[in-house]
């Protein structure tokens, strides 16, 4: 805007300015000419545009890393060495688990970089007023009934199948390793608590109710075994009962606990 | 945005003033209260044509015009969600179809399969009827507890597509991750099908993803609508 119009040739006073597109005299305090509706400053003159809003929200990020999880674990899946049935080495049994724990790892970079793409999701507050003791006791107990309830379902498949039960064969070469605690019980607990209870559960409780959100990053939980397919259905239940510890909670402090223990006691179990 | 008026003294059109009067004429406007209404939109960008919207044209959400332009928004989302409806639809009856096809013919495929393996190791290969049974019994329960579980996905699906009018959101969420999880899955058993009908696969995928986003749009503007009620 120019205090002199093409329009008028003379001088205005300070609180009318000549438009910038018509030329005819606009108050200064307007924000847009009343007569063609441009705005008081030139797009050059005002900085660059806002930016329209990304399409892509946290929640399809959330989706995308999901995606690109099941597309490692695929990976993983046909690339791995299948363990033989019968006469597994001490050797084997270590490079099974060297090769699993490098899986990990690489699982460990992929929630990392889905945490720095994704963000910190909204902080929310913690559903229960327990105190904190007596909600750690009951969730502990909580863990002890969902892993009951696993090995009735494991055991009623097992039955219809007609398999008996078999130790965990790699488990059954080297023993209660550092390794193999880290690769079954230490690694799941952290990083896929890190996932799916809080980047997954916090980031959907801003699109949808918190009992939907447990129930969705729960099925996600699940459908991430995809080793073992027959099992998802209860773990999707065990990652319901994870997200709520989460939500009741306000921290990842107990799911994790509550995961390391669910491994832990399962591992101790296939021994 | 701003409210326009226009003075009745000397017709300036300009924003409300703290104290009612016209900047120009210092007359009070509050009689020009009525030219407000057809004054209402917020000048954004570009000439007023005669009989036409300027260009750029914002309308004040209160306008009827503004609403109309809402209505169409949301009519568009409502048809992106129907079209998800479709997917979702299509995808659980392709699903609950085939899977029971699955499960009724377990044992004839599996038995399918036996042959051919035992095909392969050749007529010198020597097999107990006994362990042979019993492989086949394993694995033709096993087959029927995975179709039983593709049954279920499907009718997860038919009912996400159902439910996603009402709740666009998780089911929309819902839908695109068990589609990715089940094939997955299935990948994971079969290699094999994880290629089968990729393109149409994909265009699921895309289709899935398009609802995801307008159904928080969908679901944004229900929201405000509710508010403003």
């Amino acid at each position: 805007m120019t205090t002199a119009g093409p329009a008028s040739g003379a001088t205005v006073p300070s609180e009318w300015v000549n438009c910038w597109r018509c030329g005819k005299r606009v108050l200064r305090a307007e924000p847009s000419c009343p007569h063609c509706l441009a705005p008081r400053r030139r797009q050059s003159e005002r900085g660059p545009a806002a930016e329209p809003p990304s399409p892509i929200t946290p929640v399809t990020r959330v989706l995308a890393f999901f995606g690109l999880m099941l597309l490692v674990l695929i990976v993983h899946g046909a690339t791995a060495e299948p363990l033989p049935e019968h006469g597994l080495t001490p050797q084997n049994a270590r490079a099974h688990l060297r090769s699993m724990v490098g899986f990990e790892i690489f699982d460990a970079i992929v929630v990392g970089i889905a945490a720095w793409t994704i963000g910190s999701p909204r902080k929310w507050r913690r559903m229960s007023d327990a105190p904190a003791g007596w909600l750690w006791a009951s969730a502990v107990a909580g863990i002890g009934l969902v892993l009951a309830l696993n090995l009735a379902y494991h055991t009623v498949l097992r039955g219809y199948i007609g398999l008996s039960a078999a130790a965990d064969p790699v488990l059954a070469v080297t023993g209660m390793t550092p390794l193999l605690l880290f690769a079954y019980c230490l690694e799941p607990a952290v990083i896929e608590e890190l996932f799916f209870r809080y980047l997954a559960l916090d980031t959907l409780r801003g699109v949808m109710n918190v009992h939907a959100a447990v129930a969705v990053s729960s099925v996600m939980f699940g459908l991430a075994h995809l080793g073992v397919p027959l099992s998802i259905p209860m773990l999707a239940l065990v990652g319901v009962a994870l997200g709520y510890a989460r939500v009741a909670s306000g921290g990842l402090a107990l799911p994790m606990l509550l995961h390391f223990l669910h491994n832990f006691v399962i591992v101790l179990l296939r021994g | 945005m701003a409210d326009w008026m226009v003075c009745p003294g000397c017709q300036l059109r300009h924003t409300r003033r703290p104290d009612g009067l016209c900047p120009r004429c210092k007359q009070s406007v509050d009689s020009g209260e009525a030219a407000l209404a057809a004054t209402a939109s917020a000048p954004v960008a570009g000439p007023v044509r005669e009989g036409h919207p300027p260009v750029g044209f914002r309308a004040a959400p209160e306008s009827p015009s503004a609403a109309r332009l809402g209505d169409l928004a949301q009519a568009a989302r409502g048809k992106e969600l129907k079209s998800a409806r479709t997917i979702m639809l299509f995808v659980g009856i392709v699903s609950i179809l085939a899977n029971g096809y699955f499960f009724s013919a377990a044992a004839s495929n599996v038995q399918e399969e036996i042959d051919k393996e035992l095909r392969k190791l050749g007529p010198t290969f020597v097999v107990d009827p006994a362990k042979l049974a019993e492989v086949k019994s394993q694995a033709v329960r096993t087959t029927k507890l995975i179709a039983f579980g593709g049954l279920v996905l499907g009718a997860v699906f038919v009912a996400c597509g159902l439910l996603v009018q009402k709740h666009p959101v998780p089911m929309t969420v819902t839908a695109l991750i068990l589609y990715l999880g089940g094939n997955a899955v299935f990948g994971m058993l079969n290699p094999a099908s994880l290629g089968a009908g990729w393109i149409v696969k994909i265009f699921i995928v895309i289709g899935l993803f398009k609802a995801v986003q307008a159904a928080f749009a969908y679901q944004k503007e229900m929201a405000t609508t509710a508010e403003a009620a």
